[in-house]
């Protein structure tokens, strides 16, 4: 069913076809569920049009198959009048001697009133403009009242534009369409091509009349001499947007004034809605009405054949041929065809699952292998607590596969843990807590339980709750006292005291300066990571971060400097590696060094907020105020997805975190 | 003869004032300044007791001291330079719902507000600064833009301080950035100390709109008794510009409609620095020859290097 609708609406629109039971005013009845087309034909016998003709007067023929004419209207229907105005800058005129909007808006004034003394009470005119712009200058008014008080002209002609915005007015089902334009046949500035307005006048619902004056044409040199200002030490105005070519004529030098191909395309156009191209051989400006006077009698005098299409097929283009049998004589003019676009039935939009609320559905989507569904339903739980209760409470939902239901423990503590409700924090830390024990393998440390302890501790470090975590870093590495990742992990969180001011057992005084032993602490927890290569690197440079913070950038420096001794294989480490130095070195007051060291991050990182600011800030202090703003832009255009390693810093290994989870449940499979 | 401009960014004003060119917004009478001078251009806005500015002042009487030193102002406009409005808004957590829709009825108003030569840049921020407007007077851009804000993450208010200071500006239209936010810093590479130091020598006037109790300071963590005042407080005694209270019974089109009668209704002196080393940071104190006069003026400027 929306499929017809869709069909016939286009029809209307296109066409001039109504829907059967939605006929025009004053039209006969139609048949139920068919279409109708309604094609305007004009009949000249040499120079005199031809009236009085009947529906069997005429044969017409759809995709070749002939059709029964059901009637025939002459001259009832109003009209929808829409003229196009060339106001762009003529190219003869001599340099320096624009003429006045006065002198343009007097012709075209004088040549409204004669358009309107060929219009009914019925029929409505819209004016557009060619100039730099598309100007609409009015929409649709009755006849009484067509005077131009305020033009832009002597631009660019964007002519081709203004024919588009005139072909795509939709026409109302009880009126006609007729665009006629009068033109210099030179089109500098739009955006789109002959082509185009081409393709769109076979599709459009009117009847399309073009003429063109060529009295500017022929002198190149005038045309230069137009666009190129001596004035302006011969700076020339743009005559062209994007791929647009310098100018494209229409028709070739006199006296031949051949059409060129944009005017054969231009022809074809107008041709194919049963309009056509004038050329004027008047030595001044033409006149629309005086051009025109013929075409729109002819149009007034013409026939609307109405016939409902049999035989054929009913989507796609459809080729019309008009003829008057009975005198070879009369040249009939009519549109050439018009097409039904097919849409496509739209798909329906797959069904976007609701995220899981429940426990149970949350466990449904877990068994069903719903990723990205328990993800999103676990970080939309609006009572954290709850789920981790239900979820405690209903027992393990996998009872042969005790691993799956510790890795979704980890998941459904993560919605707890960042929950800004103390009761969901602390479930969370339960439920880890508890299962901490349940992972332990009762004979030796195995993978799965190591796996489990490495995305527990990356998570709380993302946390950023030191004081809640050490417990977990210590179990963990009591049951794996060499793994380098864990012992990272106590420093980093043991770090991240001083980050979590206000909290209990913070490790800073009153004056919010670290304690020694907390200094301590610190220094000796990351000695220890650095002593195990395979965190040496990431270590260093976050010891050297904490020296830094103390002030002590010397001591800072030989740290951030060891750890370049063997680069880390993660880009983030050799990021804030550079990012830092770059910090230390400003607070030395080596610029220059400092300088350098924020470009080398950019080299790891080139749209890291932190290292542009950095360097911008830098650059500013050296008084380098163009790079500077050039850094200041590029910060605020950026549009990578990209997160900046600076960003995540307190948040420890908690980039590995998604990386752990993927592991372990392939492990609990 | 060549004239010495060692602080390009503070006097572009000034720049534009003493060139000849055709386009430069020219007082009546441009200015003429020695070879080897720092011409400086300062905006002063001069208000009595109960608020109100004062107007019809004369270059007699204001009195400039640039590091001590008496000056000449040689040159003084009031409300003729075009102004670039930079509003930026803190989008992280704390900016959401209704307070959002508050936020965009008054950017509404203050572009409508604008002069016919004024106009207004929108930058959003937490963690990341995005400019999502660049300077226009389309009411309905920008409406957009707000509308379309998405909040959430941290919060890198240093960084997007530094960034508005050295956007690039206008050398002839004077400049104010409009901060909306908590001042909650989270995530920024900048310290209080580098955004002191980029806005002496950045030439933007700083305003703040914050909530009356602003939890972030300058130089430390804690806003304990004796430590240093926060950092908005900081950067706009240093520019010139105000921190203004906000709270949910504030009428922020209100707040921000004064915002932009303040800095319209401001003086900008124009003087040839003498008598001073050209170079490091100069204290400006500007005095004005009535009892009643409230005097607020950026605090000094970065010379030569």
């Amino acid at each position: 069913m929306s499929r017809r609708v869709a069909a016939i609406v286009t029809l209307v629109a296109l066409t001039g076809v109504w829907p059967a039971g939605q006929a025009p005013p004053q039209s006969p009845q139609f048949r139920a569920a068919t279409d109708v087309v309604m094609v305007d034909v004009s009949v000249r016998d040499g120079g005199r049009t031809v009236t009085g003709l009947r529906a069997e007067d005429f044969a017409l023929t759809d995709n070749g198959v002939r059709q029964r004419i059901e009637s025939v209207e002459a001259g009832a229907v109003p009209i929808d009048l829409t003229l196009v105005v060339d106001v762009s800058g003529n190219p003869r005129r001599p340099v320096g001697r624009p003429p006045s909007e006065a002198d343009v808006i007097g012709d075209v004034n004088r040549e409204l009133r004669l358009v309107a003394e060929l219009l009914r009470p019925d029929d409505r005119v819209r004016l557009l403009a060619v100039d730099d712009t598309v100007q609409q200058v009015w929409s649709f008014r009755d006849a009484s009242s067509l005077a131009v008080t305020r033009i832009d002209h002597d631009g660019q002609a964007s002519l081709y534009d203004t024919l588009a915005a005139a072909l795509l007015q939709p026409v109302e089902p009880a009126r006609r369409h007729v665009v006629i334009a009068r033109t210099k046949g030179v089109d500098t500035i739009s955006s789109i091509t002959s082509g185009t307005v081409q393709a769109m006048a076979r599709q459009a619902d009117a009847l399309f009349h073009l003429v063109m004056m060529e009295t500017a044409f022929d002198n190149e040199a005038a045309l230069a001499g137009y666009q190129c200002n001596p004035n302006l030490m011969g700076l020339c105005w743009p005559t062209r947007r994007f791929w647009v070519p310098f100018q494209r004529r229409m028709l070739g030098p006199a006296p031949a004034h051949q059409l060129l191909p944009d005017g054969v395309t231009m022809a074809e156009a107008a041709e194919s809605t049963g309009g056509a191209l004038h050329k004027t051989t008047v030595g001044g400006v033409p006149s629309l009405t005086s051009t025109f006077r013929r075409t729109f009698e002819d149009f007034r005098n013409g026939y609307m054949l109405r016939y409902t299409p049999q035989g054929v097929a009913r989507d796609g283009w459809h080729a019309i041929d008009v003829r008057v049998p009975a005198s070879r004589n009369y040249t009939v003019r009519a549109r050439r065809g018009y097409g039904i676009e097919v849409l496509p039935p739209v798909p329906a939009p797959a069904a976007i699952p609701d995220a899981p609320r429940t426990i149970t559905e949350l466990v449904d989507a877990h068994s069903r292998g719903a990723r990205q569904q328990v993800m999103v339903g676990l970080r939309q739980a609006s009572d954290p607590a709850r789920l981790i209760r239900d979820f405690e409470e209903a027992g393990n939902p996998w009872p042969a596969a005790p691993r799956r239901e510790a890795t979704f423990a980890i998941e459904v503590a993560e919605a707890g843990l960042f929950s800004p409700r103390p009761t969901a924090r602390r479930q969370a830390y339960a439920l880890l807590e508890r299962f901490t024990r349940l992972v332990r393998h009762p004979l030796e440390a195995e993978t799965f339980e190591r796996y489990w302890h490495f995305a527990v501790l990356t998570l709380l470090e993302g946390a950023i709750r030191a004081v809640d975590a050490e417990p977990f870093v210590e179990r963990a590495i009591a049951r794996f006292p060499a793994e380098p990742r864990f012992v990272l992990s106590r420093a980093i969180v043991t770090d991240q005291r001083w980050a979590a001011r206000g909290m209990r057992n913070a490790a800073v005084d009153a004056s919010g300066t670290p304690t020694a032993p907390h200094v301590e602490a610190v220094r000796l927890a990351y000695s220890a990571a650095i002593a195990l290569p395979e965190t040496t690197a990431e270590a260093r440079v976050r010891l050297g971060w904490f020296l830094h913070r103390l002030g002590r950038h010397d001591e800072a420096m030989v740290e951030l400097s060891a750890a370049g001794a063997e680069p880390s294989p993660d880009a983030s480490i050799r990021y804030l590696r550079s990012l830092f130095i770059g910090h230390v070195w400003y607070s030395l007051d080596r610029t220059d060094l400092a300088v350098a060291a924020f470009r080398e991050a950019l080299t790891v990182a080139p749209a890291a907020q932190s290292a542009r600011v950095a360097l911008m800030n830098a650059l500013v202090l050296r008084g380098e105020s163009a790079e500077a703003e050039a850094l200041a832009e590029a910060v605020q255009i950026d549009a990578s997805p990209g997160i900046d390693p600076w960003w995540t810093y307190w948040q420890g290994q908690y980039r590995f975190y998604p990386a752990a989870m993927t592991r372990l449940q392939e492990l609990s499979r | 003869m060549r004239r010495v401009w060692p602080v390009v960014g503070l006097f572009a004003v000034a720049l534009a004032v003493a060139s000849s060119g055709p386009r430069a917004q020219e007082p009546q009478r441009a200015p003429a300044f020695r070879s080897g001078a720092t011409a400086v251009a300062v905006d002063v806005n001069v208000r009595d007791r109960s608020g109100r500015p004062i107007t019809g002042l004369d270059v007699a009487d204001f009195e400039v001291l640039d590091n001590g030193v008496r000056q000449d102002v040689v040159q003084l406009s009031y409300g003729k330079v075009p102004i670039d409005i930079t509003v930026a808004l803190d989008v992280s957590y704390s900016v959401v719902g209704h307070l959002l829709d508050r936020l965009r009825d008054a950017v509404g108003q203050l572009m409508r507000d604008l002069g016919s030569e004024d106009r207004l840049k929108l930058v959003l921020f937490n963690m990341r600064v995005t400019r999502t407007t660049d300077f226009t007077t389309d009411v309905k851009l920008v409406d957009q833009a707000i509308r379309s804000a998405v909040a959430g993450g941290g919060t890198a208010f240093h960084d997007a301080v530094s960034v508005a200071l050295v956007s690039a500006a206008a050398p002839d239209r004077r400049q104010l950035v409009v901060f909306f936010t908590d001042a909650r810093d989270s995530v920024s590479t900048s310290t209080p100390e580098m955004i002191v130091k980029v806005a002496e020598r950045t030439r933007a006037t700083l305003t703040f709109v914050t909530p009356a109790a602003v939890g972030t300071t300058a130089f430390g963590a804690r806003a304990a008794a004796g430590s240093p005042p926060p950092v908005p407080n900081v950067l706009a005694r240093e520019t010139g510009g105000s921190v203004l209270p906000f709270s949910d019974a504030t009428n922020l089109t209100a707040t921000f409609r004064r915002i932009l009668n303040d800095f319209r209704s401001t003086y900008v002196l124009y003087y040839n620095a003498r008598g001073v080393d050209q170079t490091g940071y100069h204290t400006i104190d500007v005095k004005v020859s009535r009892s009643n006069a409230v005097v607020t003026a950026r605090r000094g400027y970065q010379g030569g290097q």
